[in-house]
């Protein structure tokens, strides 16, 4: 059963002869619980395709289909809403608001929405993020490392269909590293959380189910990791 | 109220305290204005009812709205202009937040909605405060107006009295509190809406890289050869950030507009109120009136020895100058058109030859002094050879006629007097006493005549002594006149109408000026958050500068530079405009008065200063914040403020 559908994907920038195709007919399907990797050299359109499946993009062909959902078909703002509730994000550079605390970090979606998680739920994303006695830090009053951990945390949240995740170690040392990683598998198996990770790095790529290679725009490979 | 759009705004406006308190004084100033302009008009109102009463104050009431409404509708313009241009600040400031916001799915509504709640909470401290102030601001321009207006009811002194009091309209602050929150919530609402249309992935793509503009930037040569490369790179990031400069040009502008304006405005008025005895020595005036017709005793004039014994009783008071002199006007002189100058000739109808004429006689010594300066002997006729007209728009002193030595016959109805002239004298030779008598194109000095008004311009020590002197001297002269309703003498305290006219155009300045001044202040609040916000913005512009190599000096220079080139734009545009707007408003106001249109150059050299004060000494500030941060770390630094 897939969760993510991409069929076609082209986005160009520019216009006419100056018209670079960033992604060129990309399709592919993921399926509820796989970790997929996607590596590729900068500027072969890995994030480009990041951003169009987020939906923060929108693409100059082709659709993408999240649980179903045609999500181009929807307009801005309901767009902003199925996000909230469906797409989790993880930026290499964390995005947090920086006047809010990590605790509300990682609630903003649900904030978003007028409504409060779980207490219970709160607290175990927490725990399990190891930032139960940072709550009511500010971003910057944290480490790198924490940061990305509560970004992680905006990013599980909600359960959403699908977690993006751009380089999320990117910025951090290779001890952090391997942490977030281990965090980002764990919520892989222990929520069944569906879970894109792009990257340059071959070695955090092969802890995945499956890596997409892209170049220039397209798919060169599609292959399973053998664990 | 605890919705996260509400939490975020309340959150902005905690971090950047500075910038708040900013906003804050800019919407308190545009609210206490508010409150005052309507405050005035309720008290304005308030004044004229009580001086007109209930059935006549219909005319006034709306002639005050329509005034409130007019400063109102300035005001409110330049508050909008300018506090949107802080939350345009706080919009640009957070791009990459409500990038960040967009990407966890927040929709433009709700990216909207906390720049409208910053605005709200800015409303909830401000808008009080600003109505206190703004009442504050009204009592006290009452009781200056009121203190003001005593001079003029004590010259009235006729039982009617205009007071100015503080009068608390709960309207009029209904009325302030609603303008104030359309101005506020809309200045929030217009970037709010830019701001809300940005793309996430604009915002989120670039960690805080600003955006360069791909526009071709020139490198001006000229600016190259004065300012050297720092003047290049000032001149590069003003045509680089327009937007945030352009607030600020704006704000600049505008007050220059108003400033010129009112400067005009004041000279003007200045003059208009000195013109009335300006040129005279005198501190009294004793007149004597013949015209009333409803005065039968003494429906008849004063000649040269009547008038001269009443000088001479003025005079026996100790300490004390009399200038007499008398007019038997409104005589039509009919002359032959070889005797008329050119310029009196284009100011009568075409084939006219009949001018207005008086004769005049003044008191013996100044009579003897007229003859001395003319260079004939006591009791000769002279000719005061020159008349004041405005012609096209402008006042003109001429010669009337070609002198000859002639003999003139001047008819009043029916009875008609030949005079012959022995001599001329113009204005310069001329005491301003006898214009001030006399406004006839011709006016001929002569040793006696039947003076149907005559004036005694007094000059004594004791004023106060010789006014009660005079009113008796003159009581005792036309024993009658007390009992006749007709105006026969009276007795002013010029000094009195000059108080009057003073603290009326100081009334009148001070009104102006503050408006002005309270406007200029709301669009400094800006120019400081503008360029604040500017050199936080490009702190990483700046550490890379510093980081190859440029001195803080430099650095220094730089801004130093932006601050002067912006200034010069304001400048640029405020000072053409600003003197259309004040020829428009000469020409509108001014023009019944017959003056010229006069260019107040100190007030366009104080205006063109305190500009570059205002912009150097904002820079330098903003500056010297930025000295104490590390190169590299700015550099790398990738999170917001």
């Amino acid at each position: 059963m897939s969760i993510l559908k991409v069929q076609g994907l082209t986005k160009d920038y520019g216009k006419g002869d100056a018209a670079v195709a960033a992604l060129n007919d990309v399709s592919f399907s993921v399926d509820k619980g796989e970790f997929v990797a996607i590596v590729g050299a900068s500027g072969s359109g890995k994030s480009t395709l990041m951003h169009l499946i987020g939906g923060v993009e929108r693409p100059t062909k082709g659709k993408v289909f999240v649980d179903d959902m045609d999500i181009f078909s929807l307009n801005e703002s309901r767009l902003s809403i199925f996000r909230r509730r469906n797409i989790g994000l993880v930026y290499q550079f964390y995005n947090l608001i920086p006047t809010l605390t990590a605790e509300e970090n990682i609630m903003l979606p649900y904030l978003l929405d007028g409504r409060k998680p779980d207490p219970k739920k709160l607290n175990e994303i927490l725990d399990l993020l190891g930032l139960a006695n940072r709550r009511d830090h500010l971003p910057g009053e944290l480490s790198g490392g924490q940061q990305q951990r509560v970004s992680i945390g905006r990013a599980l949240i909600n359960d959403p269909a699908v977690i993006l995740a751009d380089e999320p170690t990117g910025n951090l040392d290779s001890h952090k590293s391997r942490a977030i990683m281990d965090l980002l598998k764990l919520s892989n198996r222990q929520f069944h959380q569906t879970l894109l990770l792009i990257t340059h790095d071959e070695k955090i790529a092969l802890q995945a189910d499956r890596i997409l290679t892209i170049e220039d725009g397209r798919i060169l490979r599609d292959e399973a990791v053998r664990a | 109220m605890n919705s996260i759009t509400a939490t975020l705004a309340k959150a902005q406006l905690k971090q950047n305290r500075k910038r708040t308190v900013i906003t804050m004084i800019g919407i308190v100033l545009s609210v206490a204005m508010l409150t005052a302009v309507c405050g005035f008009a309720a008290s304005g109102i308030d004044a004229m009812r009580n001086l007109v009463g209930d059935d006549y104050i219909a005319a006034y009431q709306s002639m005050f709205v329509s005034m409130a409404a007019v400063l109102g509708a300035i005001i409110m313009a330049a508050s909008v202009v300018v506090i949107s241009g802080a939350f345009r600040i706080s919009a640009s400031e957070r791009m990459r937040q409500f990038g960040i916001l967009k990407s966890v799915g927040a929709t433009k509504r709700q990216i909207t909605k906390t720049m409208l709640y910053e605005a709200v909470y800015l409303c909830a401290i401000s808008i009080p405060t600003g109505i206190v102030i703004g009442l504050l601001i009204q009592w006290l321009g009452a009781s200056i107006g009121d203190l003001l207006l005593a001079p003029m009811n004590k010259l009235i002194n006729n039982g009617l009295s205009m007071h100015m009091r503080f009068v608390f309209s709960w309207q009029s602050i209904l009325i302030a509190i609603l303008l104030s929150l359309v101005t506020v919530m809309l200045s929030a609402w217009l970037p709010a809406r830019k701001a809300a249309k940005i793309p996430a992935i604009e915002a989120i793509k670039l960690t805080r890289e600003i955006k360069v503009r791909k526009t071709k930037l020139r490198t001006n040569r000229l600016i190259q050869a004065i300012f050297g490369f720092e003047g290049t790179l000032a001149a590069k990031a003003i045509k680089r950030s327009r937007r945030s400069y352009r607030a600020m040009v704006t704000a600049l502008t505008i007050s220059i507009v108003l400033f010129l304006v009112c400067g005009n405005l004041n000279t003007e008025l200045t003059m208009a109120m000195n013109q009335l005895y300006a040129n005279i020595d005198a501190n009294s005036l004793t007149t004597f009136s013949s015209v009333s017709s409803s005065s039968p005793y003494y429906n008849q004039p004063l000649d040269a020895d009547a008038a001269q014994q009443l000088t001479d009783t003025l005079l026996a008071y100790p300490d004390t100058t009399i200038y007499g002199v008398g007019v038997d006007g409104g005589y039509a002189l009919d002359v032959a058109s070889a005797d008329l100058t050119d310029t009196m000739l284009k100011t009568l109808d075409e084939g006219q030859t009949v001018v207005g004429a008086a004769l005049v006689i003044a008191d013996q010594a100044h009579y003897e002094a007229l003859c001395k300066a003319a260079g004939v002997a006591v009791g000769s006729n002279i000719l005061i050879n020159t008349a004041q007209k405005t012609i096209s728009n402008k006042d003109t002193e001429f010669q009337p006629l070609h002198f000859s030595g002639q003999t003139l016959t001047l008819s009043n109805n029916g009875t008609s007097v030949d005079i012959t002239l022995d001599a001329q004298l113009i204005s310069a030779q001329v005491p301003q006493e006898v214009f001030y008598a006399a406004y006839e194109d011709i006016i001929i000095v002569v040793p006696d005549c039947a003076a149907s008004q005559y004036y005694w311009f007094g000059n004594s020590a004791d004023l106060a002594g010789f006014l009660t002197y005079a009113e008796n001297t003159m009581a005792a002269y036309f024993p009658l006149a007390e009992d006749s309703s007709a105006y026969v003498y009276g007795v002013t305290d010029i000094t009195a109408i000059t108080d009057m006219t003073r603290s009326l155009t100081k009334l009148v300045t001070i009104f102006l000026y503050g408006f002005v001044i309270m406007l200029t202040l709301i669009g400094l609040t800006s120019v400081i958050a503008a360029i604040s916000a500017n050199v936080r913005l490009r702190a990483r512009e700046f550490a890379a500068l510093r980081s190859v190599g440029m001195t803080q000096g430099g650095l220094r220079r730089m801004l130093a530079l932006e601050s002067v080139m912006s200034s010069l734009k304001a400048l640029l545009y405020g000072l053409p405009l600003g003197s259309i707007a004040m020829y428009f408003t000469y020409r509108s106001v001014v023009i019944q008065s017959e003056f010229q249109f006069v260019y107040p150059w100190a007030t366009l050299i104080e205006v063109a200063a305190g500009v570059f004060l205002i912009t150097l000494i904002t820079t330098q500030y903003a500056a010297a914040k930025l000295r104490g941060g590390s190169i590299i770390e700015t550099i790398r630094s990738n999170e917001g403020v």
